[in-house]
């Protein structure tokens, strides 16, 4: 066996096109996540966005709302003849550069301007109560809904509209209450207890380390590459079978136990594919810089056990009759490729579909090996305890004992029908 | 023409090719592209615009005191939130964060109702909510700005009402809910966005299917280049091997014609596929219920030129490896990687926005990058046709497939120069 | 003519390969029809047949490698199980296809197959060393398969089967698509081993490699056996005497001449048939010893000048043929 296993070691890694495959394809693809996302962090930005404002006598009046559209601006807006505040808070110092006005006679020039105009994204206006109301441009309604192109678009407006409420909503409240009791506008400690804004929330952080978006890329990469190892198994099992080759039936005649044979391509599978995931590994933490907490341990845990588990569907792969070793191979890298895009490796749409899977059917999760290997890295990260990673581990163990009760019904038979 | 159809009949026994690289991998990249379909064929508002609605998950450990400022709580933000449940525990909200199950998540600690009573009393400092804001954008800051919206306004409701007397948990819940009540029927408390009224645009839903059109063009790029790369090289080796290079060479043919008939084979082959991808572009948005004259005829008809170029483009650069002859597992690497870069540097599949200047620059080394260009520039995005963009850009285009075959040649006479053994640097199995 | 080797030849004890009534179905189709074979220990015993025969099925169900219908196969008078390994040990195959791998060097590939019989390092490289000096694969220790031509591979396959000095050799057609050195070299080099007192069943399309080497040849086909014997007890098997070639140059426009010509020596009793093809006699005759006199001694009678004469006795290609017929094999 222990020959077996040597020769096998040797045999793998001298494949040129699974070392290719297995130790440079993760690095090249590592290397472009780390170029593509190195902006990634403004495209969550919000956007100046340039809207009309009806500058009509209703608008003029209504102090608090003008108030609160300068504070939105980073230069604000001079117009009804007065000075506009900006001291007002609308909760945000990011908030500051959202708009960008410009004054309109009316709601038919607003309207002509943002059909006119693609730039304006539409028109604000105050009402008789000094509610302020947004309109948007058409064009402004597709450019959101569109979802790769101006990705801050559709986000800002919604900030956008939301500020309109809060501002709308103060002077609701404020305005009633100081209607309904006739004191209160003469206390100058509630009327000054209306200017404090105190802090009333705390942002926290849950887990174990603060999430990145792009991890969660670099995650999936190493998922499909463990499945792309599945060739370094596929090949040591079609190389030991007498119905598949020649070699195999070479192989089968010598005085070894079959099953020794296949052990021994087994842990040199093993020990290549974990290879090759921690070279992948290394890479993407210490020159990607991706994280994993300080968990480098549980990391080189996850690693074999991917690679375990790996090695195990391969051999299933391997011992199913009736199929070419190059179907196979082929197959290995459509499983993985396929699989892929359900763990969100091909972009912001794929990890959408990913996080849906994961919460709205996680049984179809709980079965998707590249999807489980990308989860062992998320759990050390990002959960205290080790019991959702243990847990993950359980579920690929398990893949791996069901991959390999059925490669042993297939190779248990010693003679064969045909070869 | 002998060797035009012998070409062909290469191309068709690659079944495996065929399957996994035209078929699979283009369902795939559709099937990426069927949830913006799918989500702007649902939308019928075609005069309404809707503002985003952040998740928003709320975590009580403050017990019956928390309970009953944490229900008008709800109800305020169910106004302009969704309300999701993701568990209570930990894990539940470890999980919650690091899958992006809400956009914000509100934690409400234990005596926290009290200390906001104090607060108010006494005016010291006001205890926080703990908020968990997500990583992938600013719809949790937005849900953050409603959850500080409601505490302000519960804050001025339950001085009002207590005017100068103290202030207990109680009063804060019922100043919580007068907010609710107070702002339930007024129109001007949550406002609803109009959409101004442009009698000259197309309707919404015509317009998403243009958008679904041009997005689906752009994502079949990736399929087209890397099935019509590996196929085209495959296909191009089976005439390429040692002994049949030397068959062929010895036949009474010019090379150049014979390699021109399977260039020209391969090339047909990438039309047909190229009209296929389109018909599926063109057959998304109808299934979704989008009407198909929201696409301008322009634009189909300058999309589909720009695929069968690009498809072209693919073939050239097949051609240019098998003229390397390297092996299929080699083919199916550079394709793969070739595709993913491309890909990846032409925004199909993340933002422009997303990434460095510098990768943007690597990407207009490529030809998806321009590819996307072509086609966004006759989009009809904003009404406008750049009729003289898309030429530009499609020759830039056309201009990689030139280098491409260049390159092959060169290649070729430099096998032709210096033939090697053909036999293979890894086991072959003879299979029984 | 095969060389025998007295000692080693015992006509007594247990056979080193025993088949009986073997059957073999693949579905309806019958592949083995109640094959017997007996192959005697130290003996090279040569397997022939068509395309489709049922040789490497034969071979197979000997190995233990497919599974049969009917009969009893043994092996140095043991049943032959996937799970016999002291059996194995005494067993060596070189397949019709080389079986190596292609990324492991010579010496890496004898060493892996060595292996998987013999345990001790020390004895491991002796036997190694002596399959490389064996085949002549010296200076191409470190090469890797691919830089080696047809007939080295094949030298490389032989020795990956019989680096363990197995005491029984399957050979199934080794000299395919090889040069004549590196042909003739083999068939040596499986003298060579059943000199050493190895036991060969030796299979092959090439007639003369079959005549060469083997003690004794089992013609199949169809799955059953056609015949059995020694190359020479086939050829008696088949009635057929030497064929004459005359050159007649006179005869070739003058068919009257000719067709005389012909006739006459067709009613020589020595005569079985006469052919002419494009100024050429061609005489087959009866078994006999003066044939080529009788029809010289005719042909002078009739005054036709002659040019070149050749004759040749019947090869055991025609042997072959005449047992099997003609009619090609596709299957």
């Amino acid at each position: 066996m222990w020959t077996t296993f040597l020769n096998s070691l040797k045999v793998s890694l001298r494949e040129k096109s699974a070392v290719f495959w297995l130790f440079c394809f993760p690095i090249i693809l590592s290397t472009m996540f780390m170029g593509m996302f190195g902006n990634i962090s403004q495209s969550y930005d919000l956007l100046t966005m340039k809207f009309a404002v009806v500058a009509d006598d209703d608008y003029c009046k209504a102090d608090a709302a003008r108030a609160m559209l300068a504070a939105m601006q980073r230069t604000p807006l001079e117009t009804c003849d007065t000075a506009t505040s900006d001291d007002v808070d609308t909760g945000s110092d990011g908030l500051k550069d959202l708009l960008e006005l410009t004054a309109v006679d009316s709601v038919a020039e607003a309207t002509d301007l943002v059909n006119r105009d693609t730039e304006v994204r539409g028109y604000l206006e105050a009402d008789g109560d000094g509610m302020l109301r947004m309109t948007v441009s058409r064009n402004t309604v597709s450019m959101a809904n569109s979802p790769n192109t101006e990705p801050g678009l559709s986000v800002s407006l919604s900030v956008l509209d939301s500020a309109l409420g809060v501002a709308n909503r103060q002077g609701i409240v404020v305005t009633q209450l100081l209607e309904r009791d006739g004191r209160l506008v003469q206390d100058p400690a509630f009327l000054a207890s209306l200017q404090e804004n105190p802090q009333v929330t705390r942002e926290v952080t849950l887990t174990n380390f603060r999430p990145e978006e792009t991890a969660r890329y670099y995650y999936a990469l190493l998922a499909m590459a463990a499945l792309m190892a599945m060739t370094f198994a596929v090949t040591s099992v079609c190389t030991a079978q007498a119905n598949l080759s020649a070699l195999g039936m070479r192989r089968s005649m010598a005085p070894l136990a079959k099953w020794r044979q296949i052990a021994g391509g087994f842990l040199a599978s093993w020990l290549c594919t974990f290879l090759a995931l921690l070279v992948a590994l290394a890479y993407i933490l210490f020159v990607c810089k991706v994280s994993v907490g300080g968990r480098y341990a549980a990391s080189v845990l996850a690693i074999a056990v991917a690679s375990f588990t790996a090695t195990a569907l391969g051999t299933f792969l391997g011992a199913l009759p009736k199929l070419g070793m190059n179907t196979k191979v082929s197959l290995t890298t459509t499983l993985s490729c396929g699989l892929s895009l359900f763990s969100g490796l091909y972009g912001s749409q794929a990890m959408l579909l990913s996080d849906t899977i994961q919460r709205d059917l996680p049984w179809l999760a709980a079965i998707n090996p590249t999807q489980q290997v990308t989860n062992l890295f998320y759990d050390i990260l990002y959960y205290d305890s080790y019991a959702p990673f243990l847990r993950t581990v359980g579920i690929l163990l398990a893949m791996a004992a069901i991959a390999l009760a059925g490669a042993t019904f297939f190779l248990r038979r010693q003679r064969y029908e045909h070869l | 023409m002998s060797t035009f159809r012998t070409t062909f009949k290469v191309l068709a026994a690659q079944k495996g090719m065929i399957m996994l690289y035209v078929v699979a991998l283009g369902l795939l990249m559709f099937g990426l592209g069927w949830s913006t379909a799918s989500t702007l064929g649902n939308d019928d508002s075609s005069v309404a615009y809707a503002p985003d609605r952040p998740e928003v998950a709320i975590v009580n450990r403050d017990g019956a005191d928390g309970e009953r400022l944490m229900e008008p709580m709800r109800a305020f933000l169910a106004e302009e939130c969704d309300l999701v449940d993701v568990g209570t525990s930990s894990e539940d909200l470890q999980t919650a964060v690091a899958s992006n199950y809400a956009d914000l998540i509100v934690i409400m600690p234990d005596g926290f109702a009290q200390r906001f009573a104090t607060a108010l009393t006494d005016g010291t400092a006001s205890p926080e909510l703990e908020v968990v804001t997500s990583y992938t954008g600013a719809l949790g800051t937005l849900a953050k700005l409603q959850v500080e919206d409601f505490l302000r306004l519960a804050r001025i409701e339950t001085l009002g009402a207590t005017y100068g007397s103290t202030v207990d948990d109680s009063d804060v819940a019922n100043g919580a809910q007068a907010v609710v009540d107070r702002l339930k029927d007024n129109p001007g408390a949550y406002p609803t966005a109009a959409v101004a009224p442009d009698p000259s645009a197309v309707s919404d839903r015509e317009d998403n299917a243009r958008i679904v059109f041009v997005t689906m063009v752009k994502m079949a790029a990736y399929p087209l280049l890397v099935a019509m790369l590996i196929c085209t090289a495959l296909a191009m080796n089976a005439f390429g091997g040692t002994d049949v290079r030397r068959r062929l060479y010895a036949s009474p043919r010019r090379t150049g014609s014979m390699m021109l008939q399977q260039f020209a084979a391969c090339s047909v082959f990438s039309m047909l596929v190229s009209v296929l991808y389109l018909a599926l572009a063109v057959a998304l948005p109808a299934v979704n219920g989008l009407p198909l004259s929201g696409i301008p005829s322009a634009t189909l008809w300058l999309s589909l030129a720009a695929m069968l170029v690009y498809g072209i483009v693919g073939v050239a650069c097949g051609f240019m490896l098998s003229m390397l002859s390297l092996g299929s597992a080699a083919v199916n690497g550079f394709g793969n990687v070739f595709g993913l870069a491309t890909m990846f540097t032409s925004g199909m599949a993340c933002p422009l926005e997303m990434m460095p200047q510098f990768m943007i620059d690597i990407g207009k080394l490529m030809p998806g990058w321009w590819f996307c260009e072509a086609v966004q520039a006759v989009s009809g995005s904003k009404g406008v046709m750049d009729v003289a963009l898309w030429w530009r850009d499609m020759g830039l285009v056309a201009l990689f497939g030139v280098a491409f075959v260049c390159l092959g040649l060169v290649f070729s006479r430099y096998r032709r120069v210096h033939p090697k053994l053909s036999g293979a640097a890894v086991t072959q199995l003879a299979e029984g | 003519m095969a060389t025998t080797n007295d000692t080693t030849k015992a006509a007594n004890g247990a056979a080193a390969i025993s088949v009986t009534d073997l059957v073999k179905r693949y579905g309806d189709a019958l592949a083995l029809d109640y094959l017997d074979i007996d192959v005697r220990p130290g003996e090279v015993y040569g397997l022939l047949g068509p395309n489709g025969s049922g040789k490497t099925t034969a071979i197979n169900c000997i190995l233990g490698l497919l599974t049969y219908d009917g009969g009893q196969v043994r092996v140095f008078g043991e049943e032959m199980t996937p799970t016999n390994y002291a059996l194995k040990r005494r067993i060596g195959i070189v397949p019709q296809d080389v079986a190596v791998f292609n990324e492991l060097t010579v010496q890496e590939n004898i060493d892996y197959f060595c292996s998987l019989y013999v345990r001790g390092n020390t004895e491991r490289k002796r036997l190694v060393n002596e399959a490389i000096d064996f085949v002549e694969l010296g200076e191409f220790r470190s090469y890797r398969p691919r830089r080696l031509s047809g007939g080295l591979l094949r030298r490389l396959n032989i020795a990956c089967g019989i680096v363990h000095k197995p005491e029984l050799i399957f050979f199934d057609e080794p000299t395919v698509a090889v040069d004549p050195q590196s042909r003739n070299r083999i068939l040596e080099g499986i003298q060579e081993l059943n000199r050493q007192g190895a036991t060969v069943l030796y299979t092959s399309h090439y007639m003369e490699e079959v005549e060469q080497i083997c003690d004794r040849i089992q013609i199949i086909d169809h799955g059953r056996q056609i015949a059995l014997g020694t190359a020479e007890e086939l050829k008696r098997m088949v009635d057929a005497g030497e064929r004459i070639s005359i050159e007649a140059p006179t005869l070739t426009g003058d068919e009257a001449a000719r067709e005389h010509v012909m006739q006459t020596l067709g009613r020589l009793a020595c005569v079985r048939s006469v052919d002419w093809d494009d100024g050429t006699l061609d005489v087959t005759c009866e078994p006999g010893e003066h044939d080529l006199i009788d029809v010289l001694q005719a042909l002078r009678t009739l005054d036709v000048p002659v040019g070149h004469v050749s004759s040749r006795t019947p090869t055991f290609n025609d042997v072959f043929l005449a047992l099997t017929g003609t009619a090609l094999r596709d299957n």
